[in-house]
């Protein structure tokens, strides 16, 4: 099932290969220790108020009943939170803008979508805190709900925050955050050398990520001004920076205990309930815990953005492209901050096209504030520019593939955003599903379609840390700060287990607290086997380093003498005999005390990623449904360290991507109230929604990582919406659009397609 | 908030007393799969919950060449049970196809009945098996036939102080088939759903239910489209009509789940494809 198609012929031992997961056996028994079930002496519980209404002003907020009622020991409002600075500060993976961030933990004067926090009780058990919010009234004045960007950004539409200014619309009140262009050549030119253009729109639904694990925290204020926070989360040193932002309190006075994590891709890199529980811990001096329901988890967390997009491309009749241009606008939600400008940056980042000219709105509307999903931003756009090129190469006789290779950026290649690229591997991906046995097999029966398609993703890099613990046995310990969502302790293990000799298992890796290792940004970006990674593969050289020289000192020679070969160390004309690790680590007491390496950094030389997808589909013509019968992807991993967590990635991201593609929704009422706050009707695939996932790992190196890595957790959500749609295209001859390609938008576009319009009801109403 | 009073007796008796004395203040509570979700979004605040699953009546067994089936039998056991499978291997198969493992190990037949969603499994297959069901109090037990069990949506026939115990089904001739539409392959509420039994003699039709579910506020017998197949051989064109005549007979309702006109794309397909497969077509 699994090839690799640039056999890594490296001479590694331990990369590479498929050790069990360090942290399986605690998983699989129940001991592994999740945000929920941590718990302590005193704890209370704390419950949040969440508005009824997509948009209203709040008038008033009388809780003096709830505070009455016994067992409740704090309620808090908006007001208990220090205003925070109207400006974008950088925090981690992305900059963050303290004032929005403390709103929508807390609402202001406004109430911006259903699910906002109003308030927050904490009291001596769950239930009374539940009946306490009862107890609670607050004022409303109802205002007019902007839940689509084409609604928001209508000259008449409600304002959402009548502060907001963008710089072209000057003083006017606004709801587009933001316009941003990227432009290269000259996109009218371009077009007037295509002999074939194509020029669509599309609409995408907002999606949640879909982790199963809902968000929670534990927090606790010491009399000393200490605090800690015990929470799932992608990034605790962002959880402690934005805490301490939106409470006003110094960054060093928090401690952050990242739990196991239940899910994350990217919905855990910001904070919801972590600053309320250390503002209720600190307002009754009791430790406070707070965890989610699933409604709230979907109403009152962050999804990805629905979207609106345009896109017009033309090429030559033998498919070169030679200009494209994008309109994209996306839904930020309550505030500010979708992920649009990614999507300006990825959507045409696969291809080499001289005239370029891209528009991005970041739009508010009465919906939760988004977060980061896998790849932010870039599966939208990639859904409409990838649906495109697919006409395109239909309309010049091209293999859709081929249409790629011909177009396909390249080393040397400039980013439409940036600089020229370094060695990638996108043409690899794209020859890999040539050559693959799924897209050279005949695909037969009726209302069966094949479609591929391609996604690009940074990859980022940033700030870690990392030690190695050589122990008295000769084994090992790699320390980080980097929550695991996808296997990166393997790696983090596997690395060090390479540098220092030793076998995968005979190397601990632990994930540890803000106060135990140095700053070390989000799990996120598909960043950590690449710079955490890159750190643990410093500091294990610098363990490396020290042991030659404890070596050097029984041996009495140079340390640069010392050399490490085949698990042992050894020096040139030395009389004693080789030692091995384990050895050497017994004498290490006398000769200086423990050895633990260090490293820092802030990473460097991020390769990109890029994903090639191909999905057959049947398609049921009488009902609209789409049924996936074999799926393929092949994804550039640089290097992969633990092949088996690489396919993991890849098999996660295409299944996220075909919910995507077909099922998953936010269904909201005229109101703004979500009408599927639940996992019944919230549809995520499940397993057999879903056929085998068959992968292709591509190894191209980095040039810029000791080992050749690059980020692989996300990429692979990218492809598949365009990749299910272009199959439904070959399929059924139709054309979709929108997403999610559900059953009654698919029947309806069939319907249409065959002459029978009228049976199709002029209300676009589908769900 | 108050705290609801839980009754768990081991004896149908206590039960039936507790039903008539306070049978307006009790929710009836058995697998829970309905109830347990509402009360934890505070949808429903029972004042007492009477749980049913300490009764006995979780049973299966061979009754007048039919079956007798008790209310608190997990949807599980009806998908694997030997004896279901081989006299209404429709039910059977309309339970595997329920929610997921967990919830099949907890969903009884009755609460999939009395809780009386539009969207349940179990009632369009024993429409068409022409089920009975036993309502029992302290005044005595009345068995009505199923379809006149439901009222609308979330209301049954059923008394304060009755509980439905058991469910008959009685020796039924004829071929079966269930055919549900969810939008994922499990753990999907239905968009729609048909029981469809034929009874041929002679190679003619003798005699048709064709039962939609998920339609409408309750599930519909559709008995234009039965007469439709009512003496004639069938073909797949004559499955066209009767389902073109059902579709008329559904009147489906639009709700978060589906529109309407979707809902009538779908039966109209469903019933077809259901007296295909029902006639072996």
């Amino acid at each position: 099932m699994a090839t690799n198609t640039i056999d890594s012929s490296s001479g590694y031992r331990v990369i590479g290969t498929r050790p069990i997961r360090p942290d399986g056996v605690d998983k699989v028994t129940g001991r592994a220790k999740y945000g929920a079930d941590y718990a302590l002496p005193g704890m209370l519980h704390g419950k949040v108020l969440r508005s009824p209404h997509a948009h209203a002003r709040i008038k008033a907020i009388r809780f003096e009943r709830a505070l009455k009622l016994p067992g409740v020991k704090a309620v808090v409002t908006g007001k208990d939170l220090p205003e925070g600075e109207n400006k974008s500060v950088p925090l981690g993976e992305m900059s963050v803008n303290p004032r929005y961030l403390g709103h929508n933990i807390l609402a202001r004067d406004k109430a911006l979508y259903q699910g906002h926090a109003v308030a927050a009780v904490a009291a001596v058990g769950l239930h009374i805190a539940e009946q306490a919010l009862e107890l609670i009234e607050v004022e409303y004045e109802l205002l007019p709900p902007v839940m689509t960007v084409d609604e928001a950004m209508a000259n008449s539409a409600p304002i959402l925050d009548p502060e907001l200014r963008n710089e072209e619309q000057g003083d006017e009140p606004t709801n587009i955050a933001k316009h941003a262009q990227l432009k290269r050549g000259e996109t009218e030119a371009g077009f007037k050398s295509a002999q074939i253009v194509v020029e669509r729109e599309f609409r995408t639904a907002m999606v949640h990520q879909g982790y199963i694990e809902p968000h929670n925290a534990l927090a606790t204020y010491g009399s000393d001004g200490r605090a800690t926070i015990y929470c799932s989360t992608q990034g605790p040193f962002e959880v402690r920076g934005m805490s301490a932002a939106v409470l006003g309190v110094p960054v060093g006075s928090i401690k952050v205990v990242p739990a196991e994590i239940g899910g994350g891709f990217g919905g855990k890199t910001t904070v919801y309930l972590e600053p309320l529980a250390l503002l209720l811990a600190m307002k009754t001096g009791r430790p406070v815990k707070m965890v989610m329901t699933r409604a709230e988890v979907l109403r009152a967390s962050g999804p990805t953005s629905g979207s609106h997009i345009k896109v017009k491309m033309g090429c030559a009749r033998d498919g070169k492209i030679t200009a494209a241009g994008v309109w994209l606008a996306y839904e930020a939600g309550a505030f500010p901050g979708s992920p649009v400008a990614a999507a300006a940056m990825t959507v045409l980042a696969p291809y080499a096209i001289p005239n370029v000219l891209i528009d991005a709105y970041d739009v508010v509307v009465n919906r939760p504030k988004t977060a980061a999903y896998r790849a932010p931003g870039a599966t939208n756009a990639a859904f409409a520019a990838e649906t495109v090129i697919d006409e395109l190469a239909e309309r010049c006789g091209i293999d859709p593939l081929e249409m790629r290779i011909l177009n396909g950026a390249r080393e040397g290649t400039p980013h439409p955003a940036g600089p020229p690229y370094r060695r990638i591997g996108f043409i690899e991906t794209c020859e890999a599903i040539k050559n693959s046995p799924h897209y050279s097999s005949e695909l037969n029966g009726a209302n069966r379609g094949r479609g591929v398609a391609s996604g690009f993703w940074f990859n980022a890099g940033m700030q870690s840390a990392a030690m190695v613990n050589i122990h008295a046995d000769g084994t090992a310990s790699v320390v980080t700060g980097s929550p695991d969502i996808g296997g990166s302790r393997a790696s983090c293990a596997m690395i060090a287990a390479e540098v220092l000799g030793l076998e995968a298992e005979e190397v601990r890796p632990v994930v540890t607290d803000t106060d135990a290792i140095g700053h070390t940004d989000v799990t996120g970006g598909s960043r950590v086997t690449f710079a955490t990674g890159m750190a643990v593969f410093q500091a294990a050289e610098d363990a490396m380093r020290q042991l030659k020289e404890r070596a050097a000192k029984l041996w009495e020679c140079k340390p640069e003498e010392v050399e490490f070969r085949a698990g042992k160390f050894f020096a040139k004309g030395n009389p004693g005999a080789p030692i091995t690790i384990k050895e050497l680590a017994k004498r290490l007491p006398r000769t200086g005390g423990p050895v633990s390496g260090r490293a820092t950094v802030n990473a460097r030389g991020v390769g990109p990623a890029f994903a090639t997808t191909c999905i057959d589909v049947e398609v049921d013509l009488d009902t609209g449904k789409v049924e996936i019968l074999r799926c393929t992807v092949a994804q550039d991993a640089g290097r992969a360290i633990h092949p088996a967590y690489v396919e993991g990635q890849m098999q996660g991201g295409t299944a996220q991507g075909i919910g995507w593609a077909l099922n998953e929704e936010y269904v909201y009422d005229a109101q703004g109230r979500m009408l599927n706050a639940g996992l019944l009707d919230y549809r995520m695939p499940t397993c057999p929604d879903l056929p085998m996932i068959e992968t292709i790992i591509v190894e191209v190196p980095n040039p810029g990582h000791p080992l050749g890595v690059r980020g692989v957790g996300e990429v692979s959500i990218v492809p598949p919406p365009a990749a299910v749609a272009n199959a439904i295209y070959r399929a059924v001859g139709v054309r979709l659009t929108e997403l999610p390609m559900s059953p009654p938008r698919v029947l309806k576009a069939i319907l249409t397609h065959s002459g029978q319009p009228s049976s199709v009801p002029a209300a676009a109403q589908v769900s | 908030m108050p705290t609801a009073e839980y009754f768990a007796p081991t004896e149908l008796r206590d039960a039936l007393r507790l039903l008539a004395e306070r049978g307006n203040q009790i929710t009836i509570l058995a697998g829970g799969t309905d109830l347990v979700p509402q009360f934890n979004c505070r949808e429903l605040r029972p004042h007492a919950l009477l749980y049913i699953g300490k009764l006995g009546l979780n049973y299966i067994i061979a009754k007048n060449g039919g079956l007798a089936v008790g209310s608190a039998t997990s949807l599980e056991e009806i998908a694997t049970n030997r004896l279901v499978f081989e006299r209404a291997p429709v039910l059977a198969q309309a339970a595997a196809e329920m929610g997921n493992p967990t919830i099949r190990n907890v969903a009884t037949i009755g609460g999939n009945l009395a809780t009386a969603s539009r969207a349940a499994d179990m009632p369009p297959p024993l429409l068409a098996l022409d089920a009975e069901l036993s309502l029992v109090s302290e005044r005595g037990e009345r068995v009505i036939p199923i379809g006149e069990f439901f009222k609308r949506a979330h209301k049954t026939v059923r008394l304060a102080d009755e509980l439905l115990t058991e469910i008959r089904i009685p020796s039924v001739k004829g071929q079966t088939a269930f055919v549900r539409h969810g939008r994922r392959k499990v753990f999907s509420c239905c968009v729609a759903s048909v029981a469809v039994r034929v009874v041929m003699d002679g190679g003619k039709c003798a005699d048709a239910r064709i039962v939609a579910g998920s339609m409408a506020s309750t599930p519909v017998r559709c008995l234009g489209a039965e007469g439709i197949l009512q003496g004639k051989h069938l073909t797949s064109e004559l499955a066209v009509e009767a389902a073109a005549q059902a579709v008329g007979e559904c009147k489906p309702i639009d709700d978060d789940r589906a529109t309407a006109w979707y809902r009538r794309r779908v039966i109209k397909v469903l019933i077809e494809r259901a007296i295909n497969r029902a006639s072996d077509l």
